[in-house]
């Protein structure tokens, strides 16, 4: 599904030149649950801009199920993006004037998808989240567990075949972080690609495979299953 | 998606409760000056455009030139003019004659209509102007002597005929003045409306100006006397300017240099449209307004709009850090930019929308203090009527409110859809230099404009505080008017019996003097064309203002006597061919050549044609405002029926002594209409555009200080909240209120600085050439920049520090806690 190879990223300021990405490659196929892990500043994040169509590439291949993508233009990247890809975030990162059920809906408004079957859309991932009954609630009145749930199903709305979750257990409890995790794999088990970046060894474990990076390039890999 | 794009932007709004306020309010303030200022500006440029031969109308105006020096700009010139026009120039297809009349008594059906206003046109004037019929016929109405065409609502003064069969009203008569032949009814017209710079009561055939028993020829086809008014019509499509470079050979054939009327002559054209607002011409015979008011209302309108707009861009973006995560998880769920884009200007526009509902809500709060401002009956109406350039102010709001609602969302849009999502997202958010600058920039931009104001305001307001204590060189205070009695004939016993009357008016309590004048201050005296010296054989002729006084005018007006005498009753004769003694005042006295006010006295000066006796010298006055200079007049001893009368009162029992006043006149001039002002407010009337421009200057100056200072104070709130953490480490660590305080306002203060030595030397090049229109004035001191920079900087001060202070004021471990 994904083929990167030799993908370079700098960063630059007046004075100094940071290579975030450092000729990286690394291939993750359709269906697979894969965790990168590794030091703050590795260019994990990076990474993530990249494979998520957020940013460009100063070099390298990145193909998209069989699509050179490293060079598309912002419109180009946006409707591929929205299309096909899901985020979820450490902090959540739902808009505070939306209500639960607005903040999920958003992927289909942007992907044009009308009202009726967007109601219709939502609810079933309400449902399955377990927040129906939150679906008025603004972000701020949700427990941080319930606010993931929502930016999951906020995630998996629009039925992308890939997601990318940054540290998605990070500002959650243990309970509530294995909760997201089981939800995460589900999703996996129902056929959704998943790249995760994580601190936690404790959550790199529910994936198949870990890409530990240093210094913007891959050390290692471990194929857990 | 417009439903998604309005729900959130509503709940940005009633989410940010401050800034919000702020955007809205000064929007609403700035939008509601500017509609307000439109409405007069577009009344004023209408003026005349409902004339359908707008285009192709011209108004003759005139310069004459004596010794190589202009002695008239007028918009009078010699009555032969306007047919020698048509004749000569095929350009030329229409041309009437006008000559106005104001302060008429008409007599109808034995009732007595005072200051009546009626002009003397000729036929032709009813085509080209358009001033449609609801009676007679505009072809023939004014082609006999003695015709006359009243407005509809005169009709309704006159006869009582509103809404009435205004037919049965052709045929009727009625007297004006002392007239012997009553006028006949010709036509009724619609009624005039406001902004027709001509205005008038009623019209009366031009051709009865020199029939009759007593014919006045000079009016007919005359080259000598420039004494009337002319329009002319030029052929459709027509280049005036062009055109009127004829008007030098012109000039030659018909005056022959200034052999004709002792003056060399040159002619313009003015067109119709600029008639009203571009009138700096002597015996303006229209309703004239000031250009430099109008544009310079405009341009404030306009700083102020742009003000507003400058607070919503600066807020926008410095709150951008605010919205980052907003504008991140839209994007990462499939926005692209350009919906984002969408998404913002649609904020904007409601904002904008709300802000200009607000704005004519103030707009219908304000319209009554406004309309008394301007001393016009305005409404949001005027701002579609048509006007100068077509509809062009409509069209020009309309552009500038949709320009002003992109430009200041564009700006916005553009830099919060720029972010990069994950960066935000993580938190990794900063404000970008370029944005800082440009917000300080904006802000130096509108202090800039708001410290040209304030200095604007201040140097008019000294202006007008100069001109009001200049000494006039006459004292009119506490002089009142009164009409004069122009229905009493001119004959051997009017002397004597306006003599009597002032004796007996004097024996009144309250009264101190009584005195007649052809002229008051104010008003625009007659000139003479024709005087020197008599010993003086260098061939030097001179113009100079004449007015016709009595014996106690110097006295009632305290006008100071520097050499010889006054007149005496003996100097006076109801003959005017037998007066020959002349008072002149001590410009008079230097123009003639005299050494000294004393060396003119017992000289003889040669003017109309024959010898006078220089009896005295007076100190010079000023008849007309300070915009004038002061000009060589000449004083005769004259009675007129047409010499109103001013009366030196005590202001106490004003009621009960002008009633006495009033029996007294009506004895001995039985007829008249007893109608009176007070000299005072009249003179300053000359002052009503200066005064106008002043006070709507301060008033609009202290808008856009106070929409700046909004602005301030929203990026006040902004900086203060972000730096709140070091507010916090630089309390614990010692520093005091007042250092906190500081270190917040000396950013904003320096930028307010920079702004007044930006704004400084062009609100100084634009006030200096303001001044130019006076010909006495003050000189700008250091002292109102002084001042100006001060209050911009008092004003931005105290702004700041109300949020400063608060910030200063706070509890440091809040501060640091919440990090």
């Amino acid at each position: 599904m994904i083929k990167i190879s030799e993908l370079q990223k700098y960063y630059r300021t007046e004075e100094v030149e940071t290579i975030a990405l450092n000729k990286l490659s690394f291939e993750v196929k359709e269906g697979e649950f894969v965790a990168v892990m590794g030091p703050s500043g590795c260019g994990k994040s990076t990474l993530l801009n990249i494979l998520g169509l957020l940013d460009d590439p100063d070099g390298g291949s990145f193909l998209f199920n069989g699509t050179e993508v490293a060079h598309f233009n912002e419109r180009k990247r946006a409707d591929l993006r929205k299309r096909n890809i899901g985020f979820v975030f450490q902090s959540f990162n739902l808009i505070d004037e939306l209500t639960v059920f607005e903040n999920v809906e958003l992927p289909l408004i942007y992907l044009g998808v009308k009202g009726p079957e967007r109601k219709q859309r939502v609810e079933v991932v309400l449902d399955k989240m377990q927040i129906m009954h939150r679906r008025n609630h603004y972000p701020q009145q949700l427990s941080g567990g319930q606010q993931q749930r929502v930016a999951v199903a906020r995630a998996v709305v629009n039925n992308p075949k890939l997601i990318l979750a940054d540290e998605p257990t990070g500002n959650l409890d243990s309970s509530n972080g294995n909760e997201v995790m089981q939800l995460m794999t589900d999703l996996n088990e129902q056929g959704t690609t998943i790249i995760m970046v994580t601190h936690s060894e404790h959550d790199s474990r529910y994936s198949h495979r870990i890409i530990r990076m240093l210094d913007g390039q891959t050390v290692t890999e471990n194929i857990l299953v | 998606m417009l439903q998604n794009y309005f729900k959130t932007a509503w709940r940005n709004i009633r989410k940010s409760k401050t800034f919000s306020f702020i955007n809205i309010a000064g929007l609403s303030i700035g939008m509601a000056a500017c509609l307000l200022i439109l409405q007069y500006v577009n009344f004023e440029l209408s003026f005349d455009q409902f004339n359908a031969h707008k285009n192709d109308l011209y108004r003759v105006v005139n310069d004459r030139y004596q010794n190589g020096k202009l002695i008239q700009h007028g918009t009078i010139t010699y009555s032969g003019i306007g047919k020698a026009m048509q004749d000569d120039f095929p350009e030329v297809v229409n041309h009437t004659r006008v000559e106005p009349g104001s302060g008429l008594i008409v007599t109808c059906n034995d009732k007595k209509f005072g200051e009546q206003q009626a002009l003397a046109v000729d036929n032709s004037f009813l085509t080209m102007f358009s001033y449609p019929f609801l009676a007679g016929d505009p072809a023939t109405a004014l082609k006999e002597p003695y015709s006359a065409i009243i407005t509809r609502v005169t009709a309704d003064r006159y006869f009582n005929a509103r809404d009435h069969d205004f037919s049965s009203l052709i045929g009727k008569t009625l007297v004006l003045g002392t007239d012997s032949m009553p006028y006949k009814i010709t036509g009724i017209c619609r009624d005039i409306p406001e902004n027709s710079h001509l205005q008038f009561d009623v019209l009366i055939s031009y051709l009865t100006l020199y029939s009759g028993k007593y014919p006045y020829i000079q009016s007919n086809y005359d080259f000598t006397n420039s004494n009337f008014w002319h329009y002319i019509q030029l052929r459709p499509g027509t280049d005036y300017r062009s055109f009127q470079k004829k008007f030098e050979a012109f000039s030659q054939r018909h005056f022959e240099g200034n052999k004709i009327s002792g003056s060399v002559e040159k002619f313009y054209l003015q067109p119709l449209e600029q008639a009203h607002l571009y009138s700096d011409f002597e015996y303006e015979i229209g309703r004239t307004g000031s250009a430099t008011v109008v544009w310079g209302l405009l341009i404030i309108a306009l700083f102020i709009i742009v003000i507003a707009w400058v607070n919503y861009i600066n807020l926008s973006t410095a709150r951008s850090a605010e919205r980052a995560r907003e504008v991140g998880v839209r994007k990462v769920t499939g926005a692209t930019r350009s919906q984002l884009i969408r998404q913002f200007l649609t904020e904007s526009l409601l904002i904008n929308m709300i802000a200009l509902v607000f704005a004519i809500l103030l707009v219908l709060a304000l319209q009554t203090p406004f309309n008394a401002l301007v001393r016009h009956q305005l409404s949001l109406s005027f701002l579609l009527q048509r006007s100068l350039g077509g509809y062009s102010v409509s069209i020009g709001l309309l552009a500038l409110i949709l320009t002003g609602i992109l430009v200041s969302a564009f700006y916005p849009a553009f830099v919060l859809s720029s972010f990069r999502p994950i960066l935000v997202l993580k938190g990794k958010f900063s404000a970008s230099k370029k944005g800082i600058a440009l917000r300080k920039g904006l802000v130096v931009g509108q202090f800039a404009i708001t410290v040209v104001l304030i200095i604007g305001s201040l140097v008019v307001y000294h202006q007008m505080k100069y001109l009001n204590e200049q000494e006039l060189g006459m004292n009119i205070d506490q002089i009142l008017i009164v009409k004069p009695p122009m229905l009493t004939n001119f004959d051997s016993s009017f002397m004597a019996s306006e003599n009597s009357f002032k004796e007996e008016t004097k024996q009144i309590a309250g009264i101190r003097g009584v005195t007649f004048a052809n002229t008051v201050a104010g008003d625009e005296m007659s000139r003479d064309f024709d005087v020197s010296r008599v010993s003086d054989n260098s061939g030097n002729h001179f113009t100079v203002r004449n007015m016709g006084i009595d014996y106690e005018y110097l006295n009632v007006y305290g006008i100071k006597l520097l050499a010889g005498r006054n007149f005496t009753p003996q100097d006076y004769n109801a003959d005017y061919n037998k007066l020959h003694t002349v008072i002149l005042n001590e410009s008079a006295v230097k123009m003639l050549g005299f050494p000294a006010p004393a060396a003119a006295i017992g000289k003889q000066i040669m003017r109309g044609g024959s010898r006078w006796d220089v009896v005295g010298v007076i100190g010079d006055f000023h008849q007309k405002s300070l915009r004038y200079p002061l000009e060589p007049t000449t004083l005769v001893p004259s009675y007129s029926t047409y010499s109103p009368l001013s009366i030196k009162i005590n202001p106490m029992n004003l009621a009960a002594t002008m009633a006495s006043v009033k029996a007294k006149y009506a004895r001995f001039f039985p007829g008249n209409l007893f109608d009176y002002y007070f000299l005072d407010e009249k003179f300053s009337e000359q002052y009503k555009n200066d005064r106008l421009f002043g006070k709507s200057f301060g008033i609009f100056a202290g808008f856009a200080v106070f929409i700046a200072c909004l602005g301030l104070l929203g990026l006040a709130l902004f900086a203060t909240t972000q730096r709140t953490k070091e507010i916090g480490v630089r309390k614990v660590l010692g520093a005091s209120v007042v250092q906190i305080v500081l270190l917040l306002s000396k950013d904003f203060i320096r930028l307010v600085l920079i702004a007044f030595i930006i704004a400084s030397p062009p609100a100084y090049l634009i006030m200096q050439q303001w001044l130019q229109d006076f010909a006495y004035r003050i000189n700008i001191g250091w002292w109102v920049f002084a001042l100006a920079g001060s209050l911009a900087v008092f004003v931005a001060l105290t702004t700041i520090s109300f949020q400063a202070i608060r910030a200063a004021l706070a509890n440091p471990v809040n501060a640091l806690r919440s990090e």
